[in-house]
């Protein structure tokens, strides 16, 4: 068998824009479907979820020139539904997060998990062999890590991969959608509620034992946070603050 | 008026507790206004929380790097400890090889993986060695820390393993629920306490009133046969040279900035990528491609230390989505000081050097270990 | 001398039926093109508008002007001459007499064309185009001579030069009837007169015209692809280009370095549609892609066997190409043609172009703000927000500017002008969405069409007499582009209303109180697009401003690189096109460029170092109205 006549599949999860609201390709399986198209190979895309939904269109404008619909109701079990459509490929990516709904990050390990197949996430590149495939993942600070999977695997894409994924309005009016049916579930109520989101979450933290003093500084504190101007003080003083911040946010650890 | 009123001066000197409390110093003569820092006391050590045998236990699981964990997996089990009640114990299981107590994090039990390097990926193995955990402590709640790789993944890989409820990228958590953000942050999704926590970073307060037991048990992990991935390794990364839109850590230099080979070890020292205004780029200084801003790349990365950059209208647009902007400008009143989350006052070369000066052997290149 | 006559009887004859079959091999060529309407119509228009709209942009330039009258008047003269005398065999002296006198202003014109290419400037081609002021010399030598030869007493010395004047004839003869299918120089001439007649925009020869045609997505126009996607009347224009380079002088992007040349663009699409390469362009390459490594035919695809991708999105849309051409090409139409079908098909745009489509696609602002944000500048100042059912005179449109803090100056400016002058307008507030002049212009017409059905029923629900915008590409959109998708609305900009009030009084205006030496520049989609550059200049002029024109100003101003989407795409070059343009600005000594938009004010702003201020008219006028007492 070679490359070009694997079988991929692509999970795409319906997106919005975060801004708007405006339904849309979910990002990060746009990078998936562009990954997979680069790859070549007999492609198809996976959705599960209202199949009247106009926003699918545009991955056919993304690129894919097919579409496997399994109707879902809102509140429905993804995973499972995907599942359904998903036997004899060689490949299944996905995006690493939906940005439509929970955006868990869990559809692609449930998937693996039911299909039996090993799991690779974060990944920024894909050469495919005969048996396996060679991935490149993306590890902290840039850093990258290569890993052999075998085949068949399930690839989660990283969401910074360095992949344009292309807009073209013509591919949109040739692609076609093939309906299934909808797969027998039980509609599970979320045990999620949603709100507007307000300012910052709130930390969580021991039971409060301090000094009112000690509780009036934390305040401070907390409202200062962002734009602190440091104007006074010897050029080692600030460097001294600025390595502070950076301790203090985590975002270096010595 | 010749009399008058006796005022304690608020400046005088004071000490800071390790509690972090300011306390005035009396008869210790000193500058109005200079603080005396009193190292933390390990002296009087904090009360355990545990009382006696625990009747259950939350479980957290964490890779070690460089025989630590990170200030994320901390957050985890100080979560754990938070979440749990006296009679509940907090065990941890780490893979990898630690040498830092986790006990003032909250951690009553440690079981060390020894599966070599933490950051070599067989993720299978490690996923059997964390469902036998499982189902040998029958954990009432599994809290990880959900990092970008390592921890994320294998608490996913958990979660669809045992088929549990689970939330991840939980931004906001009590005992009475969790919280994540949605759509990207426009939208805030609460629930009851899952059965598994993967946290994000910043959720929980490290400052806890008890300490963890403590006590360390170390366990054989057999290779897992047949395992379906090979960790082929490393290629080594110059951050410099990485592209700006992945980067997690950018210098940027502007106009302020004349010695660009200081600047370049300032990015070397933090690895961090190097970017640049446009009119740094269009002197000659940097190359296009390093250009921020509208006309240039935009980036989303962690830090951005805009150095010597004013930040016009397009250059702010392109670091819309950073987390921690550090500006260090002359100039106050510049444009980035109201973008920045902490603005330094001063000539940029003066703190670039004081910046190198003051981390000199502590980079963090590929490799190179402190 | 019978046989001399007989022999120039039977050249005449031999040349009309070689540029009849080279014309009838070209029009072959030309039908490989997609279909337009025929306008037979036209071709009796060719004389008017050669006469008229041809010498308006030909006599910029009066020395060609003139070299070209005679010349050509010469040829034509001359030729008409001969086809009575010879072609119908009258052999009349007095004819030969006015055959010869025309061939003698010809070849006195002939002369000054050689006397131009002697020291040709860069924009001229050179190759096939050096030897025309030879081969027409000779053909109007040719013909002075043979006239000599028939009307002198027949001798020895006749005879004897009778033959090589023939061979000078015969030479001459064959540059003109072998131009048009051999694709010579002279191919200008014939199809250059076919173009008047088939113009693809007859609208310009009436007035303005700067709408672009809507593609019929659903039936498959994706625009051009390969060369036969042209319009047949599309192909035959690029065969009048007289390579003169005026377009390639006046392209920003070429005198940024950017890889764009119009005048190389055209030549691209003649050798595309006549199938061969490049290698025999003898002229500017574009800047920075070598001669000779691209080729094409009809039916090969343009980008990127033809043209480089980064070619065709250096263009601003700016039009100084088509302001320029004394063959009234339509440069841009061409580029836009050839953009949409990369856009709509393949989606591959360079830079943040892509970005600036999805936001466009996802929120309705380039930027990917939120529009219920636009309004934020007009927080404090009490600007009233249509509503459906109540009249206003004028509907503000503010553009994207509103959400950039620099350009909100202009717009509280402008609004300070309004209350002033107790105009009574409204904003759109939150259901204002960007006109989808951008993504027209990159483009990507499925999502100009939706913008643009969207705003049209937007503006359906509200009363107004007249739309004002301070933004020109709002104003070029809604005034030009909106028609043909069923938008018709009075738009005028801002400087339009404001000069009017400021005439008629009823927004009083002091003298500006900064006396700083002012220049103006043209903004493309106002002046060029919409010849609006009278208004802002009375509006100066009314608060004692008087204007320091630039180089190039009015309908001939050099654009801010600022249009077309040029940003988004930003395809490197040399310098930047804004530098160049404050370097204009700077030549005059003005310590400030009034503009009158907000893409040039980013641009123009965006520039580093020492530079004029750059403030919108807007903003000059608010400064001038008196202080309530």
């Amino acid at each position: 068998m070679t490359a070009t006549a694997r079988r991929i599949a692509v999970l795409a999860a319906l997106g919005r824009n975060p801004v708007s609201g405006k339904a849309r390709p979910n990002r990060d399986d746009l990078l998936a479907l562009e990954l997979a198209r680069q790859l070549g190979g007999d492609l198809t895309l996976i959705h599960a979820g209202n199949p009247d939904e106009a926003a699918l269109g545009d991955y056919f404008a993304y690129g894919a020139s097919s579409l496997d619909l399994v109707p879902l109701a809102d509140g429905g079990d993804v995973a499972s539904a995907l599942v359904t459509r998903l036997a004899g490929y060689d490949l299944i990516l996905a995006g690493s997060r939906a940005e439509g709904g929970e955006g868990s990050g869990l559809v692609p390990y449930l998937v693996a998990e039911t299909l039996g197949l090993p799991i690779v996430a974060d990944v920024i590149a894909i050469t495919l062999g005969d048996e396996a495939t060679e991935v490149t993942q993306a590890l902290a600070k840039g850093q990258r890590r290569r890993v052999r999977v075998t085949l068949p695997a399930v690839i989660a894409v990283y969401p910074k991969a360095l992949v344009t994924p292309r807009y073209a309005y013509a591919r949109r009016l040739a692609g076609r959608v093939t309906t299934y049916v909808a797969p027998a579930m039980e509609p599970v109520a979320s045990p999620w509620h949603r709100e507007a989101a307000k300012k910052r979450p709130v930390k969580f933290r021991a039971a409060e034992t301090k000094s009112g003093h000690a509780r009036m500084l934390s305040a401070i504190v907390a409202e200062a946070r962002g734009g602190a101007v440091i104007a006074a003080g010897t050029p080692a003083d600030k460097a001294q603050a600025i390595l502070a911040y950076l301790r203090l946010h985590k975002l270096i650890d010595w | 008026m010749s009399e008058a009123l006796k005022r304690i001066n608020p400046r005088r000197p004071f000490q800071v507790t390790a509690e972090g409390l300011k306390r005035i110093v009396l008869g210790v003569a000193g500058e109005a206004g200079a603080s005396v820092h009193v190292a933390h006391r390990d002296a009087t050590p904090k009360p355990l929380r545990l009382r006696g045998e625990p009747t259950g236990q939350h479980l957290v699981i964490a890779h070690a790097d460089r025989g630590a964990l990170t200030a994320h997996a901390h957050e985890a089990i100080a979560a754990a400890a938070l979440l749990a009640d006296a009679a509940t114990a907090v065990t941890v299981l780490v893979f990898g090889d630690l040498s830092e107590k986790l006990a003032p994090f909250g951690a009553d039990r440690v079981i060390v993986a020894a599966v070599g390097d933490g950051a070599h990926f067989d993720p299978d193995r490690e996923l059997a060695v964390a469902a036998e955990q499982v189902a040998r402590l029958a954990p009432r709640h599994i809290v990880m820390p959900d990092s970008a790789i390592g921890d994320g993944d294998l608490g996913r890989r958990l979660a669809a393993r045992l088929g549990v409820s689970v939330a991840t990228h939980v931004v906001e958590l009590a005992p009475t629920g969790v919280a994540a953000s949605w759509r990207g942050g426009a939208e805030m999704a609460r629930r009851d306490l899952p059965r598994m926590l993967l946290l994000d970073p910043g959720t929980t307060d490290l400052a806890l009133p008890f300490s963890g037991a403590g006590e360390r048990v170390e366990i054989e992990v057999p290779p897992f046969p047949d395992s379906r991935y090979r960790d082929l390794g490393s290629p080594p990364v110059d951050s410099a040279q990485l592209g700006l839109e992945d980067a997690d850590f950018i210098v940027s230099a502007g106009n302020g900035v004349a010695d660009v080979p200081t600047l370049l070890a300032l990015a070397k020292t933090f690895d961090a990528a190097i970017g640049a205004s446009r009119v740094a780029v269009d002197d000659g200084r940097f190359a296009r491609h390093q250009q921020v801003g509208a006309t240039g790349k935009t980036v989303s990365a962690s830090v951005y230390m805009a150095i010597g950059i004013s930040g016009a209208v397009q250059h702010l647009q392109g670091i819309r989505a950073v987390r921690h902007v550090i500006a260090i400008n002359t100039d106050a009143s510049a444009p980035i000081a109201q973008r920045a989350d902490l603005t330094i006052v001063d000539d940029a070369q003066a703190v670039m050097e004081q910046l190198l000066e003051a981390t000199r052997g502590r980079n963090f290149a590929p490799g190179v270990t402190p | 001398m019978q046989w001399v006559q007989i022999a120039i009887t039977i050249v005449f004859w031999v040349a009309v039926a070689t540029l009849a079959v080279g014309l009838i091999r070209r029009i072959r060529l030309w039908r490989n093109g997609r279909d337009a309407p025929v306008d037979w119509g036209g071709l009796l228009a060719i004389p008017r508008r050669y006469l008229v709209d041809i010498h308006h942009v030909v006599a910029r330039d009066s020395y060609i002007a003139n070299t070209h009258m005679a010349v050509a008047g010469g040829a034509l003269a001359a030729l008409a001459l001969v086809a009575i005398n010879y072609g119908l065999a009258l052999y009349q002296p007095w004819l030969d007499w006015l055959t010869l006198a025309a061939a003698a202003v010809m070849l006195v014109g002939s002369y000054f064309i050689w006397a131009r290419r002697r020291n040709p400037p860069a924009r001229l081609s050179k190759g096939p185009w050096s030897r025309l002021p030879f081969t027409l010399a000779g053909f109007a030598a040719g013909v002075i001579g043979l006239m000599l030869v028939t009307l002198v007493p027949p001798s020895a010395t006749t005879t004897m030069l009778a033959l090589p004047l023939l061979l000078l004839l015969i030479a001459g003869s064959a540059e003109l009837a072998l131009g048009i299918g051999a694709g010579g120089p002279m191919k200008h001439a014939v199809a250059g007169l076919l173009h008047l007649g088939f113009h693809p925009r007859k609208q310009r020869f009436t007035g303005r015209s700067v709408d672009l045609r809507p593609l019929d997505l659903d039936a498959g126009d994706f625009g051009v692809g390969k060369p036969a996607d042209f319009r047949w009347n599309q192909l035959l224009s690029f065969d009048a280009c007289v390579q003169c380079g005026k377009c390639e002088a006046a392209c920003p992007a070429f005198a940024a370095g950017q890889p764009l040349n119009p005048k190389k663009l055209i030549q691209d699409l003649v050798v595309g549609l006549a199938s061969g390469s490049d290698a025999k362009f003898a002229g500017s390459p574009y800047p920075g892609i070598p001669i000779g490594e691209h080729a094409g035919a009809p039916d090969k695809a343009v980008v990127p066997f033809l043209i480089e991708p980064a070619t065709l999105w250096s263009c601003t849309t700016c039009r100084a190409c088509v302001e320029e051409c004394p063959m009234l090409i339509e440069h841009v139409d061409a580029i836009i043609d050839l953009r949409r079908n990369l856009t709509l098909t393949t989606g591959e745009l360079p830079g943040t172009a892509s970005e600036t489509l999805a936001n466009l696609r996802e929120t309705g602002t380039t930027g990917g703000h939120d529009v219920a944000a636009r309004q934020h500048w007009a927080v404090d100042l009490d600007v009233k927000q249509a509503q459906p059912g109540t009249l206003v005179d004028v509907l503000l449109v503010v553009g994207e500017g509103a959400f950039d803090t620099r350009y909100q100056r202009t717009l509280r400016a402008l609004v300070k002008s309004l209350k002033a002058a107790k105009i009574d307008f409204a904003v759109l507030g939150d259901s204002e969405f960007d006109t989808g002049d951008t993504a027209r212009r990159l483009g990507d017409e499925a999502t100009f069409q939706m913008l643009a059905q969207r705003n049209i029923a937007n503006f359906a629900r509200f009363q107004f007499r007249r739309i004002v915008t301070p933004d020109p590409h709002v104003l070029n959109s809604l005034k030009n582009d909106y028609p043909a998708l069923g938008g018709h609305f009075a738009v005028l900009h801002h400087s339009t209303l404001l000069a009017q009030l400021a005439k008629s009084g009823q927004l009083q205006l002091g003298p500006t109180p900064d006396r700083r030496a002012v220049t103006y520049h043209d903004p493309c989609y106002l002046g060029r697009y919409n010849g609006e550059i009278d208004a802002p200049r009375d509006l100066l002029k009314a608060i004692g401003i008087e204007v320091r024109e630039m180089e190039r100003s009015g309908l001939r101003g050099r654009c801010c690189g600022g249009g077309g989407g040029a940003p988004l795409t930003d395809i490197p070059g040399r310098q930047r096109i804004p530098d160049i343009r404050i370097g204009d600005a700077k030549a005059t000594g003005a310590a400030i460029v009034a503009v009158g938009c907000p893409q040039c004010t980013a641009m123009l702003e965006g520039v580093v170092g020492e530079r004029p201020e750059v403030l919108d008219i807007a903003e000059l006028v608010a400064q001038s109205l008196p202080v309530p007492a």
